[in-house]
């Protein structure tokens, strides 16, 4: 026989045992399925922050009581922002840091530069595996007699950082950005 | 067959990439895979962005003087039989030794802060201060041998609180004093000495060169 038959022959056996074998074979089975469960991942989630007012810090602690109004050179005023952050997982663990406080590019340019400004971390100092409070200090140094950038024609003063009735100065903070990175177990590993 | 004749393995490498293309192939996909992993690390993150506020200077400021006439005491005068202490408004009279002339100029005080103080100063341009032997200020003498004054006086009155309105001799200043009116009497004496004809009257000239300046300190 041509090849050709030999395998047209071979196909339509192979066919047929196929076919015929489906569901007629003489042996026994039982099956049960198993609900293999669910998994649900944790999360992290960092609340709004908020500020609360400013309010003199240093020396002046607590001089006036009332909000701040206007700075003069000489101060130095704080102001403090909180938020919550929750952690959900057996394992989970947290870093959170806090962008460094800047000027704002619209503050006007004497003041910014006059005026120091920091943000500290107060919560959390470190690594942590549990919710809790996230907190940070922003303190801002009006320094009395420090550098002159823009010296008075007759005083030699730097009234460039005064407000005028034309001209009221004003220093913008930057947004400033809170990040809560997942770590496993608190180690305080991030990739 | 023509076909026969071409030789198997040339069929088979025409069919294949060229090697170039298909090297340029795996860089692409291997480049498509590294810039698909940039920053897609498994791990979370929960980030919140926060408006901190805003700072606002204060200020100070000393509106322009302005400045009444001038007063003459002629402390060595007399008048109905007693030395004349009291200013009398000057008229271009002779000036006499131990004769004082008085200016009294004012100014608004206008203060922005919650710490904002200071000290006023006055002051005369070098350049200008008066010919000699006329004097600057000083302390009247007053030939009854009473107590004379010493000049500049500087006032503060407050425009509110409780010494609102109540003119207290001082120079320093404090945020309650928003608004006050600041008052100065400067004065040219004229010295009891032997040198003749002080006759330059350099008065008008002077006092417009006179400064007060309000200079921010911090409590």
């Amino acid at each position: 026989m041509k090849k050709t038959t030999k395998g047209a022959l071979a196909a339509g056996a192979a066919a047929v045992l196929l076919l015929g074998g489906a569901g007629s074979l003489a042996y026994w089975t039982s099956s049960q399925t198993a609900a293999g469960g669910s998994l649900t991942s944790g999360s992290i989630t960092l609340s709004a922050v908020s500020c609360g007012d400013w309010a003199y810090g240093g020396a002046d602690a607590g001089t006036p009581t009332s909000p701040v109004t206007a700075i003069v050179p000489g101060d130095e005023v704080q102001k403090t922002c909180t938020g919550t952050l929750t952690l959900v997982g057996d394992h989970i663990g947290a870093t959170v840091t806090v962008d460094q406080a800047k000027w704002a590019a619209s503050s006007s340019a004497s003041l910014a530069t006059a005026l120091q400004v920091s943000a500290t971390q107060t919560s959390p100092t470190g690594p942590v595996t549990a919710s809790g409070p996230v907190a940070f200090t922003i303190d801002v140094k009006f320094p009395y007699g420090g550098p002159v950038s823009t010296p008075d024609a007759t005083t030699g003063a730097d009234n460039s950082t005064q407000s005028t009735a034309s001209s009221v100065q004003t220093a913008t903070l930057d947004t400033i950005n809170v990040v809560a990175v997942q770590t496993h177990n608190g180690s305080g590993v991030t990739p | 067959m023509s076909s026969r004749s071409t030789p198997r393995h040339r069929a088979t490498t025409s069919r294949r990439l060229p090697r170039a293309v298909v090297g340029a192939v795996v860089v692409a996909v291997v480049g498509v895979l590294l810039l698909g992993g940039r920053g897609s690390f498994a791990y979370w993150t929960s980030a919140r962005s926060v408006t901190a506020g805003s700072q606002t200077a204060g200020s100070i400021a000393l509106s322009a003087p302005s400045c009444g006439s001038w007063q003459l005491i002629q402390t060595g005068g007399i008048v109905g039989g007693k030395p004349s202490p009291d200013p009398t408004a000057y008229t271009n009279q002779p000036l006499q030794p131990n004769d004082v002339l008085t200016l009294t100029c004012t100014s608004k005080l206008t203060l922005a802060g919650d710490h904002v103080a200071g000290t006023v100063q006055v002051d005369g341009e070098p350049a200008n201060a008066p010919t000699s032997p006329l004097t600057l200020d000083g302390t009247t003498g007053r030939t009854d041998g009473s107590p004379g004054t010493t000049y500049p006086v500087m006032t503060i009155t407050a425009a509110s609180g409780p010494n609102a309105g109540v003119a207290q001799t001082r120079s320093t200043f404090a945020a309650s004093d928003n608004g006050a009116t600041v008052s100065v009497t400067f004065a040219i004496s004229i010295p009891n000495s032997d040198q003749s004809n002080p006759t330059v009257d350099t008065s008008q000239q002077w006092a417009s060169q006179l400064r007060l300046t309000a200079v921010q300190r911090h409590p």
